[in-house]
């Protein structure tokens, strides 16, 4: 018996260590969970903290016009972040953020984001064909391979073919109903979204009185910015007790930040659904944003109160409960334009949509999917029928009037450029050449952005131009006061990076002449051309990235290609351009 | 007296009863502290390794989504897919980068979340064809995996077709035996697409 005690002892033993063992074993296991927890977060916080330092970077870029080299420790929240700028190209800047917990000095985690940015205007061209009011015109045979949006009248042949959607907004009269400008030492800025001498100038409303009743389908506001404001809401409210109604906003429409430019200019801005308004009853333009110190609006006032059918008032905010809306002494200059121009799309024989169509009479077309009309006739449509639909809101176009004074102020800044005869290695801008500019044949060279011509460009055949590479990624503009005629086989090339692009614009007015601005002749000619107030006769066997113009006369046998990548091209810019980061370039190291 | 002790004569059954009740009271006191100490830890290990599969899978996959430039519909994006973004998929387009890791715009890389026999994979498909320096992978980012969803959503957080998203929302649901019964952890995350 005495050799067989103690059992129970050694079990209890064994069992208290076995115990103790998975304790500490749930313990350990514990803690680990608890500091991969803890990691997690952090990670989080630190990439937190280096968005923070790419967006100070951007922001101090622009504040200071590209003066800022980064910073070396900046303590923010429970760590810190620093930024290196470095260049990657003449247009191109890398932005390298790094997020520290708890510091830089021994940190437990650090992130580091890299973007790169841009001075430049952002352009977005989310249409093969864009046209204003002067509408498209399709003779025979035309391929466009992807969407049409116009703000005039579509007509076509025989044998046309839309791959993507067709719209046709309807049509604003050529007029605008109201206007109110100024010139002279009348003309003072009026600040939105800053806090000015006390006063929280957030949003700003300008009333008005249209003279005839209708849909308006699309207000013009004469404005300029300093700094980089984000893209904003303007909104069409009613009135009451001659302020504008919280509860009665009749339409919403988006102010593109990019059209708008350091200098004052009339910018478009269009409705997701046109509103009706009622001849001589006051509404209201609302433009609604948020503080910002540094980047904020300015609105043209005219301090002569020229115009008598409206004033102006500002509010801290708007939509509050019970807003407070304060006078402000003179006129904001704006435009409204109303529609009512009848609009339609209309084929002939063998007029194919794959697509949606939207329009307000839909006439001989064949579509794939479905209609969305007033009136539709010899027509089938393979999806659904949508008859009593609204006319589509007209279009902005992607580029403002702003943004191109805005080119031509920085070419004219430049030392003036000559050019007589294309030589070899040839590099012509950036800069401003007073006269017309005859290529002739095969003249190959380098293009330097922004290349302004006071007069007309002429090519014949086989010229090449190409956008320098210095400027990577970006895209480059060829401005030309008068028309642009080019015959066959011309290219206009990019730098041969992503999606850079070299473009043609003529600011030639076909508006009232119907002669055309840029008239391009038959076969092998490629390239992207924007007319803002003229007509592009694009010619036959062409191919086109993107056409932009008031009006567009497709003759025979011509494709467009649009190319996705086209929505987000961003346009080495003028002077007062912003910095800004290069979509598709956000990376976590 | 002298007292002594008889030492052949045993113990009393007295004194056996009360030895054998104590040594049964405390064994089965050990053994049920033994079990439920096992339980226990069977328990809080598979918490924690859950937990820590959570942690690590849902950070690869929201860094991932910030770095993409699209959800594609499909891979390959071309012929027949092998896999769909759908519910139980996802599929991350992403611009290659060269060996510097600058991005080569136009080429593009892709990675796919799956789930099979109860593990999520991570499966990236760079296009070395066109120079990409991105490494190739197919690894497991966690065990015992009982449903994964992916939601594809808009600004405004409406539910979109998976290539119309700008941002993507995950719930992992994990599950394992422990002991007797199921430890089951959820988690959901949600990220925006940086780049699209």
């Amino acid at each position: 018996m005495i050799n067989q005690s103690g059992q129970v002892f050694i079990f209890g033993i064994v069992s208290t260590g076995v115990v103790l063992v998975t304790t500490l074993l749930t313990i350990a296991g514990a803690q680990l969970y608890f500091q991969n927890t803890n990691y997690t977060l952090e990670v989080e916080k630190a990439t937190a903290l280096a968005e923070a330092g790419v967006d100070k970077a951007i922001s101090s870029m622009n504040k200071t016009g590209g003066a800022y080299n980064g910073e070396s420790e900046t303590f923010f929240g429970e760590g810190s972040y620093s930024v290196v700028v470095t260049d990657k190209d003449a247009g191109t800047k890398i932005v390298e953020a790094t997020g520290y917990i708890p510091g830089k000095d021994n940190p437990k985690v650090r992130r580091t984001v890299r973007i790169e940015m841009s001075k430049g205007v952002g352009v977005s061209f989310v249409y093969g064909v864009q046209v204003g009011e002067g509408g498209l015109e399709l003779g025979n045979t035309n391929l466009i391979t992807g969407s049409v949006y116009s703000n005039g009248n579509i007509t076509a042949g025989n044998g046309n073919t839309i791959t993507g959607d067709a719209w046709v907004a309807g049509g604003p009269q050529p007029d605008p109903d109201q206007v109110t400008d100024c010139m002279g030492l009348s003309c003072q800025d009026f600040i939105v979204g800053k806090n000015e001498g006390g006063n929280n100038q957030l949003d700003v409303a300008q009333s008005f009185k249209p003279a005839s009743s209708g849909l308006l389908n699309k207000v013009s506001l004469k404005l300029k910015k300093i700094g980089n404001p984000p893209v904003i809401n303007v909104r069409i409210l009613k009135d009451s007790n001659g302020s504008p109604d919280k509860n009665g906003v009749l339409a919403l429409g988006t102010l593109f930040n990019s059209l708008v430019t350091g200098n004052y200019g009339f910018i478009d801005v269009t409705f997701t659904t046109s509103p009706s308004l009622v001849a001589d009853t006051t509404y209201w333009i609302l433009m609604d944003t948020s503080q910002d110190n540094n980047n904020y609006w300015l609105w043209q006032n005219d301090l002569e109160l020229s115009y008598l059918r409206g004033v102006p008032k500002w509010s801290p905010n708007w939509s509050t409960g019970n807003p407070e809306w304060n006078s402000i002494s003179g006129d904001l200059s704006f435009k409204t334009y109303m529609g009512g121009a009848p609009t339609s799309i209309r084929g002939q024989s063998n007029f194919h949509v794959n697509g949606n169509v939207h329009a307000n009479t839909i006439d001989s077309l064949t579509i794939d999917k479905d209609a969305y009309y007033q009136t539709i006739v010899n027509s089938t449509v393979a999806g659904s029928s949508n008859p009593g639909q609204a006319d589509p809101p007209p279009k902005v176009f992607p580029l403002s009037e702003a943004n191109i004074i805005d080119w031509k102020t920085q070419a004219e800044s430049l030392p003036p450029v000559n050019y007589s005869v294309c030589t070899d290695g040839m590099v012509l801008g950036p800069g401003k050449i007073s006269g017309s500019v005859d290529l002739g044949n095969g003249c190959e060279f380098t293009v330097k952005t922004p290349l302004y011509i006071a007069g007309n460009l002429i090519m014949n055949s086989n010229n090449k131009l190409t956008l320098s590479s210095e400027y990577g990624t970006a895209s480059g503009v060829i401005l030309v006061d008068g028309q642009i005629n080019i015959n066959t086989h011309n290219e206009l090339l990019g730098t041969g990076q992503g999606n850079s692009l070299l473009m043609a614009l003529s600011t030639y007015d076909s508006r009232v002449n119907s002669i055309a601005a840029i008239i391009i002749g038959n076969n092998g000619n490629t390239g992207v051309f924007y007319a803002s107030s003229g007509i592009i006769e694009p010619g036959s066997g062409n191919s086109y990235k993107e056409l932009t113009a008031w009006g567009i006369r497709l003759v025979n046998s011509s494709s467009i290609n649009y190319e996705t990548g086209l929505s987000s091209q961003l346009f080495s810019s003028g002077p007062t351009g912003s910095f800004s980061l290069i979509k598709g370039t956000y990376q976590v190291k | 007296m002298k007292w002594t002790k008889n030492l052949s004569g045993g113990f009393t059954l007295v004194e056996m009863l009360i030895t054998i009740s104590v040594f049964i009271i405390v064994g089965v006191l050990l053994f049920s502290i033994l079990v439920n100490s096992t339980g226990f830890f069977y328990q809080q290990s598979s918490r924690f390794n859950q937990g820590l599969g959570i942690n690590d899978s849902l950070q690869n996959i929201r860094e991932n989504i910030k770095e993409a430039d699209l959800v594609s519909l499909s891979y390959p994006s071309t012929g027949t897919p092998e896999y769909s973004s759908n519910a139980a998929n996802l599929i991350l387009r992403f611009q290659s980068i060269d060996s510097s890791g600058n991005k080569i715009f136009n080429v593009f890389d892709y990675i796919v979340y799956t789930v099979s026999n109860g593990k999520l994979y991570f499966k990236v498909y760079p296009d070395t064809q066109n120079g990409s320096a991105r490494k190739s992978a197919d690894k497991i980012l966690s065990h015992n995996v009982s449903a994964v969803k992916f939601e594809y959503l808009d600004t405004g957080n409406s539910a979109v077709a998976p290539d119309l998203a700008d941002k993507v929302k995950v719930t992992l649901t994990l599950s394992q035996k422990a002991g007797l019964k199921f430890e089951t952890n959820v988690a959901t995350s949600e990220a925006n697409l940086r780049n699209d």
